[in-house]
């Protein structure tokens, strides 16, 4: 029988809240910044912005259709791979040892959310009722007005569920980013679980973590759009 | 400077480790296949607890459908892998059979069919609640069997609503199982890892593998766009 070692589970536990501060950078920083490109990306395609739309649809496609860890271990090694070989033909004295691992993680982190963000964006742009979109064009206003004032405002309420299933996409994908050494949630886990030969415990502990914070987010992204809708009276 | 910096990237190199790594293409169409026809299965029991509102099993189906969503899912292969055997052990280690011997496939299989059971239960249910309840009190009212209706009202409009969502979650599978060599099972990432750590090149490796996966969502794409449109006549 197993023996359920439950002053390591807590000990883990006590691990996993103090990562939550990193866990929550990995999928904060590519939600906000998936949230401006994927919403500047997503206007380009609904408004069939000629080559731009076609290329824009490429890469969302391409994003999507790869697996996060295979996109976390392309990049890893192209960009250092690449990096070195730029410095030593440059005769430069930095290696990719020097880039901080974590940045790698975030800037792959932020083009997944800018992919995932500019499919969600447009569906929510397109949501709006085209009879504003033709009223605000009739009179006079500018594309950049027409989003600011018209669109968005309407779009971003409507699209907050599914935001915020985005956010929670991004912080169990922040997960996979042990597999080029950052040390997250799960990985900072793994580490103690590894010295230790302890592993139900700690992957116990990082599970409940993360169940707790997404269901945390889930409750406030609810809360956001039943108070949202309210004041907009739907 | 050394050569070996430089020569961080060869297409000719792409192309050399491509054969090995589609030559185990089959082993993530196995996992995939395997947890999707187990994950059928467990998701129509669970669909029918929620849809008949079982009580106890339909609030155990709440927590277990809250976790598998709320959890990552390279954490519940490791929970799968490292938990079930010490948590099993008990009951099979009398017949004389070692969990700790059984293929890491197995486990990937486990995890992945519970995962995918707990999305395709959700479908379910949705897809079954979608059926315009009017048809329902037709069907009652013209005397049919709640059975007749389940099997001839509301099962064949149910599955049609159901074929966009099954397709999102089969390629959500096909990507989710790429994990499964982080657990020693030897799929397209597995053979890339040990080509790299015979030859120190893992980029041209994973880039096959890319190509691969790539090709494969898009195809399972098509075939799901098909589907609905050949079966868009019965909504």
């Amino acid at each position: 029988m197993y023996q359920f070692d439950f002053s390591f589970f807590v000990s883990e536990l006590q691990v996993a809240f103090t990562y939550i501060p990193v866990t929550l950078l990995l999928a904060c920083v590519p939600m906000v910044v998936g949230l401006v490109i994927g919403g500047l990306l997503a206007a380009v395609r609904v408004q069939h912005v000629p080559i731009a739309s076609q290329l824009i649809a490429l890469f969302v496609l391409l994003v999507r259709s790869l697996p996060i860890i295979l996109l976390l271990l392309v990049s890893y090694y192209g960009f250092t791979g690449g990096f070195d070989a730029l410095t030593s033909m440059l005769d430069l004295s930095i290696n990719s040892a020097q880039v901080p691992i974590l940045i790698i993680a975030i800037v792959v982190l932020c083009i997944i959310a800018i992919a995932f963000l500019t499919e969600t964006m447009r569906a929510a742009f397109q949501s709006v009722d085209t009879g504003q979109i033709e009223a605000a064009r009739s009179e006079g206003m500018t594309v950049g007005s027409l989003y600011r004032r018209v669109i968005v405002p309407q779009a971003l309420p409507m699209a907050i569920p599914i935001l915020g299933n985005v956010l929670i996409g991004l912080i169990q994908g922040s997960a996979l980013v042990y597999i080029i050494g950052v040390v997250d949630l799960l990985n900072a886990t793994k580490i103690q679980a590894n010295i230790n030969y302890r592993y139900i415990e700690a992957y116990l502990a990082a599970a409940l973590v993360y169940w707790f914070l997404c269901f945390l987010i889930e409750k406030a992204s609810d809360l956001l759009s039943q108070r949202v809708n309210r004041s907009i009276g739907w | 400077m050394d050569s070996s910096s430089t020569d961080f990237f060869s297409l000719d190199r792409v192309v050399a480790y491509f054969p090995q790594i589609l030559s185990k293409l089959p082993v993530t169409l196995n996992i995939v296949l395997w947890s999707l026809a187990l994950g059928l299965l467990l998701a129509l029991v669970i669909a029918a607890i929620r849809i008949f509102k079982v009580p106890v099993l339909n609030q155990l189906s709440s927590v277990f459908i809250s976790f598998t969503r709320g959890t990552p899912q390279i954490v519940q292969v490791f929970l799968v892998f490292y938990g079930l055997p010490a948590l099993l052990s008990p009951l099979f280690s009398p017949l004389g059979v070692n969990l700790n011997h059984v293929d890491a496939t197995v486990f990937v299989i486990i995890t992945f069919a519970l995962a995918a059971s707990a999305s395709l239960a959700v479908m379910f249910v949705g897809a079954y609640q979608a059926v315009d309840k009017g048809q329902v009190e037709a069907a009652l009212s013209i005397g049919m069997m709640p059975s007749q209706l389940f099997r001839r009202v509301i099962v064949p409009q149910a599955l049609v609503i159901a074929i966009p969502e099954f397709g999102n979650n089969t390629v959500a599978l096909l990507k989710g199982t790429s994990v499964a060599f982080t657990v020693g099972v030897i799929d397209m990432l597995g053979i890339v890892s040990s080509i790299g750590a015979r030859t120190y090149h893992f980029l041209e490796g994973y880039v096959g593998a890319a190509i691969i996966y790539l090709v494969l969502c898009l195809l399972l794409g098509r075939i799901f766009a098909l589907l609905e449109r050949r079966f868009a006549i019965y909504r």
